[in-house]
């Protein structure tokens, strides 16, 4: 028995060496610039799989670093994302590379690299400094009734959330232009909504579902709202028109600015339907005619969609109704932008990368314009023409078809009839877009002498 | 720490070894040896999967034994793969190891045909993972070098002798798997191994 002992325990202390010799894991250990395989989006190629470099990694195992960090199924407590990391795993090459061996490890080193760039990116667009790094990002997340292929940006917790994708298209953690669009609702938060009254509706913590990203139920709320027109109820008040109006336009204005970053970082206008396939008539950023993108959602319109919402008598369903239409109006503002961008790059002899950059940059200044006009309103409605009007401020001189398209899209949104907007081009060949007064058309159609140009 | 492990455990198994050489004592008739054969090893592995909970695997196994004395030299090997994503994205990891076990069998047992061993093992190999990555209806493979593993187990074999020269098998064992990679480290699997015994 004594034999028989002694050597288990040989054999037990032999194995136990060969395991303190065995090297530690090579993904615990890496930190700094580690190479790894991931497919990445080019404007150019559309997506394939590129080995890259992520910068500033502090665990690879978990991917966590200087851009990152990840919490699987989080819970939310004092507004911070809570939870554990989860844990990648990886084989290495024979070029030392780290290959993903698996779907979460995958979508944590291409969430961490598109991190890295949005970074740079904001710094080129001088939105540098707007953002605290390293984001936080939660998968696998949990949402009670389950809810599967969304992305979410939660602006209390300054996290970007992904529920599971089920769909047999790109994995939304994968796709480039939504990681950019959910990034894009950060900025949009931190220089628009923060200190507005309107930011409730889009990120109510109770109404998580409710939090700006990408929805593809939002896709069957806008199907349902063209037969939502049997009038039962009262008219709205002006106080809960006026509420429901803004929700409505700053949640479609940060959803419609948000596809525009996803095509500015991807160039592919159909980004949201690589994951979302069903949304591509919606959302996608090109149009079957383009000459038709000409407006955006007008102060008129607007109001008269929400009346009749209203109207149905469906109290409950209001804000379902408010968020599909906001997806609606989202279209048009990333439409406009899109083909201004096109119109831009044509103009000015330059690529679309460069163009798409350059418009970009000028949205980055003009998101501060719209927080103060939504905090200067007193009583007053912001509309798609004030947002406009603050673009074209901060673009400064244009070229006359960019300043004709402008004028198009001011005129085909500007519901106060006495004022037209018209293109005027200076000394040094600078085109800029007038603002006009007119009579009443019943009255008469000449335009009065006065004029105040917005450039 | 790791280093002042190891010289713990080399000095350990060195005396443990020393104290069974002092014990020897004049060796007994030479016993029959034997080669098994496992065909058929239904085996389960937990590893943390792409869920990030623990998965079960069910490595395809082989393996091929020289049995001796209170001794079995067992040679095995296993294959699995974990297929995750989707038609878009996916990815295909492929695990083969290789391993090769001492068995010390630690209690012995005969009841008419039927022969019971109750043993421990140790084993030591090599493991290789290859990941194939498809994106869009393009893909890759990427294979990593050999890795090194080891491994503890304890289990029990019976076997059901036909005549003189063959016999059935069938054993389970319980076993910890090591290797700086694997997650979680050890890998705890079981098996049951399902073979013949032909005497040498």
């Amino acid at each position: 028995m004594k034999r028989v002992l002694s050597r288990i325990i040989a054999a037990i202390c032999l194995s136990g060496a060969l395991v303190a010799c065995a090297p530690q894991s090579d993904s615990a250990s890496e930190a700094g610039t580690v190479r790894v395989l991931a497919p990445m989006s080019n404007s150019k190629a559309g997506y394939s799989l590129d080995i890259l470099e992520l910068k500033g990694i502090e665990d690879l195992q978990t991917v966590s670093g200087h851009f990152a960090r990840f919490f699987l199924s989080p819970r939310i407590v004092d507004n911070h994302l809570q939870g554990t990391a989860p844990k990648g795993r990886f084989i290495r090459n024979g070029g030392g590379d780290y290959i993903p061996a698996n779907e979460i490890t995958q979508q944590l080193v291409t969430v961490y690299a598109h991190m890295q760039r949005l970074a740079q990116l904001d710094e080129d667009l001088g939105a540098g400094g707007v953002n605290k790094w390293p984001r936080d990002i939660g998968v696998a997340v949990k949402v009670k009734g389950g809810v599967y292929n969304n992305a979410f940006y939660d602006g209390k917790t300054d996290s970007m959330l992904f529920v599971p994708y089920d769909q047999q298209g790109l994995p939304i953690a994968i796709n480039g232009g939504i990681l950019a669009h959910e990034h894009f609702h950060s900025l949009f938060y931190k220089l628009v909504l923060k200190e507005s009254p309107y930011k409730g509706n889009a990120h109510d913590r109770p109404e998580f579902l409710n939090s700006v990203g990408i929805t593809e139920e939002k896709a069957r709320e806008r199907k349902v709202l063209p037969i939502m027109t049997r009038i039962e109820g009262e008219p709205m008040d002006a106080s809960t028109q006026y509420f429901y109006y803004h929700a409505a336009l700053s949640r479609g204005l940060n959803e419609g600015l948000a596809d525009f970053w996803g095509w500015m970082y991807t160039g592919d206008p159909d980004f949201i339907a690589q994951s979302l396939p069903n949304e591509r008539s919606a959302r996608s950023l090109k149009a079957a005619d383009e000459n038709s993108v000409n407006a955006l959602p007008s102060l008129n319109i607007v109001q008269r969609a929400l009346n009749i919402y209203y109207s149905s008598g469906d109290e409950k369903a209001m804000k379902q109704y408010v968020v599909g239409l906001a997806y609606s109006m989202a279209t048009s503002y990333s439409r406009v932008m899109k083909r201004f961008t096109d119109i831009y790059a044509r103009e000015r002899s330059i690529d679309s990368l460069q163009a798409r950059k350059d418009v970009a940059k000028i949205l980055v200044k003009t998101l501060p314009k719209i927080a103060e006009g939504f905090q200067k309103l007193e009583g007053r409605y912001y509309t798609s023409v004030d947002f406009m009007v603050s673009f074209i401020e901060q673009l400064g001189a244009m070229h006359e078809a960019e300043c004709s398209f402008v004028k198009d899209v001011l005129n085909n949104t500007n519901s106060d009839l006495t004022v037209k907007f018209a293109c005027k081009k200076d000394e040094q060949e600078r085109w800029s877009v007038e603002k006009t007064a007119v009579k009443a058309p019943a009255e008469s159609e000449s335009e009065t002498a006065s004029s105040e140009s917005v450039k | 720490m790791r280093f002042l492990l190891l010289v713990f455990f080399l000095l350990f198994s060195a005396v443990s070894q020393a104290q069974v050489s002092r014990a020897k004592m004049p060796s007994p008739p030479p016993a029959p040896s034997y080669l098994n054969v496992y065909l058929l090893n239904p085996e389960l592995r937990y590893e943390r999967g792409n869920s990030q909970e623990l998965e079960d695997r069910r490595p395809l196994n082989f393996a091929l034994a020289y049995q001796a004395h209170k001794f079995t030299l067992l040679a095995e090997y296993a294959r699995f793969t974990e297929d995750t994503g989707n038609s878009t994205s996916g990815i295909d990891r492929t695990h083969q190891d290789l391993v090769l076990w001492l068995r010390y069998h630690a209690f012995n047992f005969e009841a008419g045909n039927a022969k019971f061993i109750f043993y421990g093992a140790a084993g030591a190999g090599g493991y290789e993972e290859e990941v194939k990555t498809t994106l869009m209806g393009t893909s890759r493979t990427d294979k990593s070098s050999l890795q090194f593993m080891s491994g503890l187990g304890a289990g029990g074999e019976a076997t059901m002798a036909v005549n003189k020269g063959f016999a059935f098998l069938a054993g389970l064992e319980g076993r910890a798997l090591f290797a700086s990679d694997f997650d979680p480290n050890p890998v705890w699997s079981a098996i049951v191994r399902l073979g013949i015994q032909i005497t040498l």
